[in-house]
Formats: C-alpha cells, structure tokens, sequence
C-alpha cells in the first residue's frame, strides 16, 4: 500500500514521461510515426470481345494511365470505366500530350498504339478498360493506377479554352480589321468600305463558331477636312443597308486633322462602313472597321 | 452584285467611291497574289472626274 501509494504521488508530481528507446521524446527525438503507403498496381490483358476487360481493383490510387496496342486488323472501340456504388461509369481520360485532347472512347483500327492518362473519381473501387464495339481483331492493353495530383482539367467540366493562338497575359476577341482606303476623294463623295460578313449564320440560329463575329463592329475615319462617319447594316446579304450610327468627324490635335471612332453592336449578319466626305476635298484621309467575335 | 443609279453594278464586298447621285466607282484588280481587290486610287480618280465634270 505503501508503494503504490509512493507511485501515486509521482504521478501526480511529474506526469508520465515518454522514451523512445533510451532518451526521452522531444523535438529532436520524435515518436515513430507509421507511413501508409499506397501501392502502384498494374493489369495486363488481350481483349478480343465486349465482354473481357482489363481491370484493377483499387487501395486509395489516384491517378491512372494505360497503353495500347491493336492487332493488324483491328476494328473496334475502346472505353474506360471507373466502378462507383458498385456501377461501371464511363470516364474520360486523355492524350498526355500537347494537344491534350479529352476522349471518351477511342476508335482501334490496324495496329493503332497510345498512350493515355486519366484521373481516378473519388469513390471508385475499381477501374477497368473494355472494347465498347468490336468487329474484329484485339488489342493489348497494359493499366496502371498510382497516387498523384489530379491533372485532367476537364475531367470537372470540360474547363477547356478555345484553340488558337496562345499569348502570354490576355486572352484577345477573335477579330478582323481591315484598312478600307486611304485615297483622299473630292468634296460630298463617299468612301465606302467592304461589307463584312459577321456571322455567317441565319436568323433565329447560335453563334458557334471562331468565326463568328457577334460582338461588335468598329469604325474609325479621319482626314484633313471635316465629314461623317457612318455604320450601315444589311438585313439581305449586302443587297441593301440602313445606317445605325453616325458621327461627325472632329478636330483632333490641332487644325487641319478630323477624326472620328464609332461602333456598334453587331446586329446583322452583313455591316459595313461609310466616311461620307464634307464640302472640301480631301487630301489626306483614312477609313478602318473591325469587327469583334 | 449591286446596280448603281447609272445602272452600273458592283460589288458591295469591296469598298468603292459615291457621288451624292448614287454613281458608285469601284476597279477591282488582281494583286500580285492573285487576289481580286478594289484599286481605290483609280476609284476615287474616276468619282472625282464624275464630280469635276457635272
């Protein structure tokens, strides 16, 4: 009693002290901590119908990529799945390369090989490559599954940007400008631009292409003498024109220079420009559209 | 292709000169890349011309 008792009143004095090993923990001498680890798995298979698969069953991989090699008279297609709630869904995975293109299924035809990355959806239990359609040959298929960070964007939306060419620091409108003239004309004559083709899609129909121009479309004239810039659009294709918006031309940097920027919504499938010259000739002058996607 | 007042036609694809009449004036000429495009400096000359000569 008289032990236990003296052991009591330690406890209650100093605490517990901990050791690892023969020194007591501390900063420089932690607890060991136990580092689960995640194993890289591999599958290997030949598909030769719609009913094989290729298929690893998961313990906590992430990421995943697969290769493939079709025989000389291949003629089918291929799918990823990943099992989620015990149902196989379709995944999208994806070339690793530049282009980056995001596939749902790929078409096998003679000897086609690739080589494709995906990302592995939270919840999955598995995943597995199977042929979608099959008419004939096989393909060989090596799968692999691992841990990393998630890397296919579009894999949460189709977060993807249009194709063009990329700059550094801004995104720019698709656009044309166009110089119309510069040929100074005699007094009341009327320089007309070209008619551009916005859109060239009909009434009641979406935008949808890179070369659709629905935004905008700009103006910008100038001479020695004074005179009016207009915007016209073409309800038929360039047969006829009402105006949108006008401006006079005014002084700009001192005497002798008129100038005028004007622009409008994009409202017809065809506009154009026009710098209706004043009372005076001209003998300098400039006329500019642009119109904006 | 447009008709002018003088019943000329042209083409509305490519900029040209008018008068205050509705002549429009608009030599379209192949370039050295053989493209067809207005030659505005004979354009305007010949709208000019029409211009001094009323």
């Amino acid at each position: 009693m008289g032990i236990v008792t003296g052991y009591l009143s330690q406890l209650v004095n100093n605490g517990i002290k901990l050791y690892n090993g023969a020194a007591s923990v501390s900063s420089s001498n932690p607890l060991p901590v136990e580092t689960q680890t995640v194993q890289s798995l591999t599958a290997s298979a030949t598909l030769a119908d719609t009913t094989s698969e290729c298929s690893i069953t998961l313990s906590g991989q992430t990421i995943g990529s697969f290769t493939l090699l079709a025989s000389s008279d291949a003629n089918s297609s291929l799918t990823l799945y990943a099992v989620v709630g015990g149902v196989e869904r379709s995944i999208s995975f994806c070339n690793p390369n530049y282009s980056g293109a995001v596939y749902g299924s790929i078409s096998l035809s003679a000897n086609t090989q690739g080589f494709y990355t995906f990302d592995i959806p939270s919840g999955a239990t598995a995943v597995k490559l199977k042929l979608l359609t099959r008419v004939a040959g096989s393909v060989a298929l090596n799968l692999y599954a691992s841990t990393g960070n998630i890397s296919q964007v579009s894999l949460r939306g189709n977060v993807t940007l249009g194709t063009g060419t990329s700059r550094v620091g801004f995104i720019s409108h698709s656009a044309i400008w166009t110089r119309e003239s510069t040929t100074p004309v005699n007094a009341n004559l009327t320089i007309t631009g070209a008619a551009k083709t916005t859109f060239a899609t009909s009434s009641g129909t979406q935008l949808n292409t890179a070369t659709s121009f629905g935004d905008k479309f700009a103006a910008a004239a100038g001479a020695d003498v004074t005179g009016t810039l207009i915007i016209d659009a073409s309800p038929d294709s360039g047969t006829t024109y009402y105006p949108v918006a006008s401006i006079a031309l005014t002084q700009i940097g001192g005497s002798g220079n008129f100038g005028a920027y004007l622009e409008t919504p994009v409202i017809e499938a065809t506009m154009r420009a026009r710098l209706v010259n004043g009372a005076s000739n001209q003998t300098r002058t400039y006329l500019t559209t642009k119109m904006l996607g | 292709m447009l008709i002018d007042s003088r019943g000329i036609e042209y083409d509305s694809f490519f900029p040209s000169v008018e008068t205050t009449d509705g002549a429009v004036f608009q030599v379209l000429v192949t370039n050295e890349d053989g493209e067809t495009v207005c030659d505005m400096e004979q354009s305007a000359a010949l709208a000019n011309g029409r211009v001094d000569g009323q």
